[in-house]
């Protein structure tokens, strides 16, 4: 299925020179890989990027820098190395693949099929969020608002807020300030990868109470 | 392939717009006779040297630049240092050259780092691509130190991910370009995790899941009010003071007389409880 709603150009090419957050770029990836036009798009202005870097002045580096480089080639990795390596996981189908980097934590529940799962890891003092959320059919979310702004790329199924209609591929940036209270479709679950740059205001002790158990 | 075809079509566009600078030349400058001869003329004033000397420093960067605009802007003319390279026009259009070399050695190289774990061919990337990946993110506003570590950190992400080239799929320099690139926003997360190149998932996300059904709002509430009927009194009074009136930790514990790890402790425990108690409770 083609995407209906895309990102702004100004994301695209923010995201292509590498100036988005990290969630924010990773929401993006998300609706890359389902949408071959913007896509095609990004791959255009990395290419341009390819061409700056390809023709800049070089600069001179640092006395032995190659030969420091070639040392740490053959250093064994060393991360993880004290950590139990995580039994490998089938990704289910609907996450999309380009997304093979990313670490998704266990799921939080919030009440009958409704959970979310952050991704990356926890940081002291971040104020952005990036997970999953999955949301029954027919079921309809907390009205919120955002401090920030808010990006999401709709993975599987659909939802319906004061706007419109979005579904899988679809990606939608919530400017800061704007309220709404999306309702899923009766028909099958809707899977949503989301990346805010501030806490939710949630509005109501269900959304209160919710946010405190989830981090979000 | 449609993209492809796109990307190289904008290669000559871009290309113009570097041209404005002035770095074509059509015979390389010698940059140290031109330097000897400036200085030799003595009595020019020291405007004038000054000029010469910044000419002689946009030749010497431009050379390279203006011997690959000039490959890419006068295909006929360039035509026969290509041929030994390709015979087909599409793929010579599409081998633009990038420093001294045309693009298929970097793509070469790229794959015997890959295959052969060649550290000479490794060098040779190493020392193209790291000064210039230096000046790139110069440009893009980091400091020298950062520039530096950047450039050397996407070099050893070329090294681990050699294998992962596609050259069909873009050029060597757009992919090592996207290789910094994206190491630029890990970064800006405090930790970076290494890419595995597979998802880690700490649980199963399709499996079991609990049995389907509506919550309609109302029952949300009444689950939500008696989950928070079920804490302790102290916990509930923490929990509302923050979760609902939003007051800061230390105000918390200011207007309860109650030391501030006492507010921290009563806070996550009733956080556990809520959420054992709203999954046991549905």
């Amino acid at each position: 299925m083609i995407p209906t709603h895309h990102p702004a150009p100004d994301v695209l090419s923010g995201h292509s020179i590498g100036e988005l957050a990290w969630g924010e770029s990773i929401v993006v990836r998300a609706h890359l890989s389902a949408c071959r036009s913007c896509a095609a798009n990004v791959a255009r202005m990395e290419a341009l990027q390819g061409q700056v870097l390809a023709s800049a002045r070089p600069s001179e580096l640092e006395h032995g820098a190659l030969a420091r480089t070639l040392a740490r080639l053959t250093e064994p990795p060393t991360q993880d190395l004290s950590r139990e390596p995580p039994a490998p996981r089938r990704a289910p189908a609907w996450l999309p693949e380009d997304l093979a980097d990313v670490h998704v934590r266990p799921r939080r529940w919030l009440g009958a099929g409704l959970w979310i799962a952050p991704i990356g890891e926890r940081r002291r003092g971040a104020r952005d969020r990036t997970y999953l959320l999955r949301a029954p059919a027919g079921s309809v979310l907390p009205s919120h608002s955002h401090d920030g702004s808010e990006l999401l790329c709709v993975l599987r199924g659909a939802f319906l807020d004061e706007r419109g209609r979005y579904s899988a591929g679809d990606f939608v940036r919530f400017r800061p300030n704007t309220n709404h209270r999306p309702k899923v479709d009766a028909d099958g679950e809707c899977i949503c990868l989301i990346t805010t740059e501030a806490p939710l205001r949630m509005f109501g002790l269900v959304g209160r109470v919710a946010q405190a158990i989830t981090d979000i | 392939m449609g993209s492809h075809r796109l990307r190289s079509r904008e290669r000559p566009v871009r290309l113009e717009a570097s041209s404005n600078e002035g770095w074509s030349r059509s015979a390389r400058p010698r940059p140290q006779v031109q330097l000897s001869r400036s200085a030799r003329r003595g009595q020019a004033g020291a405007k004038e040297v000054e000029r010469g000397c910044l000419a002689v420093r946009r030749r010497m960067g431009g050379e390279r630049d203006g011997d690959r605009r000039g490959r890419l802007s006068d295909d006929c003319a360039m035509g026969d240092r290509r041929d030994a390279r390709s015979s087909s026009l599409d793929a010579r259009q599409e081998s633009p050259t990038f420093g001294s070399r045309p693009a298929d050695e970097w793509n070469d190289l790229i794959k015997r780092v890959a295959e052969n774990r060649d550290q000479a061919a490794f060098s040779a990337l190493f020392l193209h691509f790291a000064p210039r990946l230096k000046s790139y993110l110069l440009q893009r506003g980091l400091d020298g130190p950062r520039s530096e570590e950047f450039a050397q950190e996407t070099l050893l992400a070329v090294w681990m991910k050699a294998s992962l080239f596609e050259p069909g799929k873009s050029a060597a320099a757009t992919w090592i370009f996207t290789i910094a690139r994206n190491l630029l926003v890990d970064a800006r997360r405090k930790d970076i995790r290494a890419h595995k190149g597979a998802a880690v998932l700490d649980e199963d996300l399709d499996a079991p899941e609990q049995p389907d059904g509506r919550l309609e709002a109302g029952e949300r509430d009444h689950h939500v009010s008696s989950a928070m009927g079920a804490l302790s009194p102290e916990q509930r009074q923490v929990v509302s003071m923050s979760y609902f009136h939003d007051l800061p930790h230390a105000q918390i514990s200011e207007t309860l007389g109650v030391p501030l790890g006492t507010v921290k402790s009563r806070l996550r425990l009733a956080a556990q409880r809520l959420r054992t108690l709203l999954r046991v409770v549905r």
